[in-house]
């Protein structure tokens, strides 16, 4: 029971920064039907932002500065990249956001240097102990964080502008033809983007210690398998996605790894599990398990 | 007066020059009907009144303003709609977010007038009120045309732009079709239909025909309608 509890309970902390994450390669992908690879970047630098503002300014304040640059880079993406390609094929346009998230790996590890890093957290100390497993309160933000974008951004495309952000993806020549502006709604959806990865990645930065370009590398792959597994267009399939991957990591590591065999020859086997999970949805399920356009 | 003036209009696409001076004039209520080979310019000519690409030379003007250049989102405001070739409708999204997109100018300061305005579209065509929580792209080809010009509407234009209304679809649908342009022009809407099929100058006060990037023929389209060597000329459709 105990170590039952303790995997759910972590697995669904665990889950939920893939779920922020891919959270905001949804909104991405819904508004602009681009993958872009730079999300996690947006993330990074929001929280290098906050880690260098945390030694004059109180943290909670360096990581509301860290969030506004992260806007500041979704933005500066748009414009300086998305707009010129923007009648470019949309792989494209997919390789250019890999480029801005390498670009932006390659700055910081030119600023500062690979060494592990660490700010404060906001809150300090266990929230709560339940089933004997300590849960931080830092451990609680995410959790909080992803359930405020998740409702956030769900009742976003319940408005007229939500509306307009999905119309300008589908039928961009209609959607100017009506007088939205195309590329205002690009701008928007940019901006967004940059806020949702900006909370993702001061919030788990708190959560460990991190390195240049570390949102990339450790969240950014098991998020795309999230918001895939999830159906890509759906937010609620993003946060499921999210939030199964967290569990069967965590159950996979807690109970896969108690076979001596599995332990002594799958060195990270909750990871494998993760991908054999990834290939089985693409199998049986391609459009994903919430997702409804292929 | 004229509603829409066109002066001598020159437009392309980057170094290829395909409209070579177009002049005409659409008088307010009429209903005038835009024939033409495939690349004649006819789509060209349209796109560049709508503001989908600006110019390079000549001046239009609208209810008397000149509007040559302007955006699309200004030129829908002051009342003149496009209903794109190939209709063009938002797929993932329901008939009635499909049509109340349509109105978006209008949002804020009219909705009054927008609930009218979707009345009028249930109206012409009862098939979107049925269907106004179907996605679009799940519709057939003459459902998504009678969406895309219902969604035309919903920006309560002075002046409608049909490209193609026809294109594609069954005789019976496209008299259907027709018989809304009917209607809307009863409605008291200017409207310039861009058609292939000659059929449509039954429904329409004036003809103008285009060739080679420029207009051949202006008339009341009894003359096309009545010889065969005009219809072959400039139509490549024999008697």
């Amino acid at each position: 029971m105990q170590q039952f509890m303790s995997a759910l309970l972590l697995g669904l902390i665990g889950g939920a920064p893939f779920a922020l994450l891919g959270l905001g390669l949804v909104l991405v992908y819904r508004g602009s039907r681009v993958f872009n690879f730079a999300q996690g970047e947006f993330g990074t630098v929001s929280a290098f932002t906050a880690y260098l503002l945390s030694f004059r300014l109180p943290i909670g304040i360096s990581m509301l500065i860290g969030i506004g640059v992260g806007v500041l880079m979704g933005l500066l993406t748009e414009r300086l990249v998305v707009q010129p390609l923007f009648n470019a094929p949309k792989v494209t346009l997919l390789v250019a956001t890999a480029a801005v998230a390498t670009g932006s790996i390659a700055l910081q590890l030119a600023i500062g240097d690979a060494a592990l890093r660490s700010y404060p957290p906001l809150i300090e100390g266990n929230a709560f102990e339940p089933f004997n497993v300590p849960i931080r309160w830092q451990q609680l933000l995410v959790v909080l964080a992803l359930a405020g974008v998740a409702i956030a951004l769900y009742l976003f495309f319940k408005t007229a502008l939500g509306t307009a952000v999905l119309a300008a993806a589908q039928e961009p020549v209609a959607t100017d033809l009506v007088g939205i502006g195309t590329r205002k709604m690009s701008a928007l959806v940019w901006g967004l983007a940059g806020l949702v990865g900006g909370i993702t990645g001061v919030i788990v930065a708190a959560l460990q210690p991190f390195t240049p370009g570390y949102v990339t590398s450790d969240f950014l792959i098991f998020a795309f398998v999230a918001a895939v597994v999830g159906g890509m267009t759906s937010m609620p399939g993003a946060v499921l996605g999210g939030l199964v991957l967290g569990l069967v990591q965590s159950f996979s590591a807690s109970y896969l790894a108690d076979i001596r065999w599995i332990s002594d020859n799958i060195p990270a086997v909750g990871e494998v599990t993760v991908f054999i999970l990834l290939i089985a949805v693409l199998a049986f399920r391609p459009t994903g398990l919430l997702g409804k356009e292929a | 007066m004229a509603l829409l003036e066109v002066e001598d209009l020159h437009a392309g696409y980057g170094a290829l020059p395909v409209l070579q001076g177009v002049s005409f004039d659409i008088p307010e209520g009429e209903t005038a009907v835009l024939l033409g080979l495939n690349g004649a310019g006819k789509t060209t000519t349209v796109s560049n009144l709508v503001g989908l690409y600006k110019p390079t030379k000549g001046v239009v003007r609208f209810d008397g303003e000149e509007i040559t250049g302007k955006s699309p989102a200004e030129l829908v405001r002051r009342g003149m709609a496009m209903v794109p070739e190939g209709r063009r409708t938002f797929p993932a999204l329901t008939v009635l977010q499909n049509l109340k997109l349509g109105a978006w100018v209008r949002r804020k300061h009219d909705k009054a007038g927008i609930d009218a305005s979707l009345e009028r579209v249930f109206e012409y065509f009862p098939r979107l009120a049925e269907r106004k929580d179907q996605l679009a792209g799940s519709m057939s080809g003459g459902e998504q045309q009678m969406l895309a010009i219902g969604r035309g509407m919903m920006a309560d234009p002075r002046l409608l732009i049909i490209d193609e209304a026809s294109l594609g679809l069954s005789p019976l649908l496209a008299k259907t079709v027709f018989a809304v342009v009917d209607r809307i022009k009863a409605d008291g809407v200017t409207v310039i239909l861009v058609e292939q099929n000659i059929g449509a100058l039954r429904h329409a006060d004036r003809a103008l025909v285009m060739e080679k990037g420029q207009l051949v023929y202006q008339g009341h389209g009894d003359e096309i309608r009545d010889s065969a060597r005009l219809r072959e000329t400039y139509l490549g459709a024999p008697a």
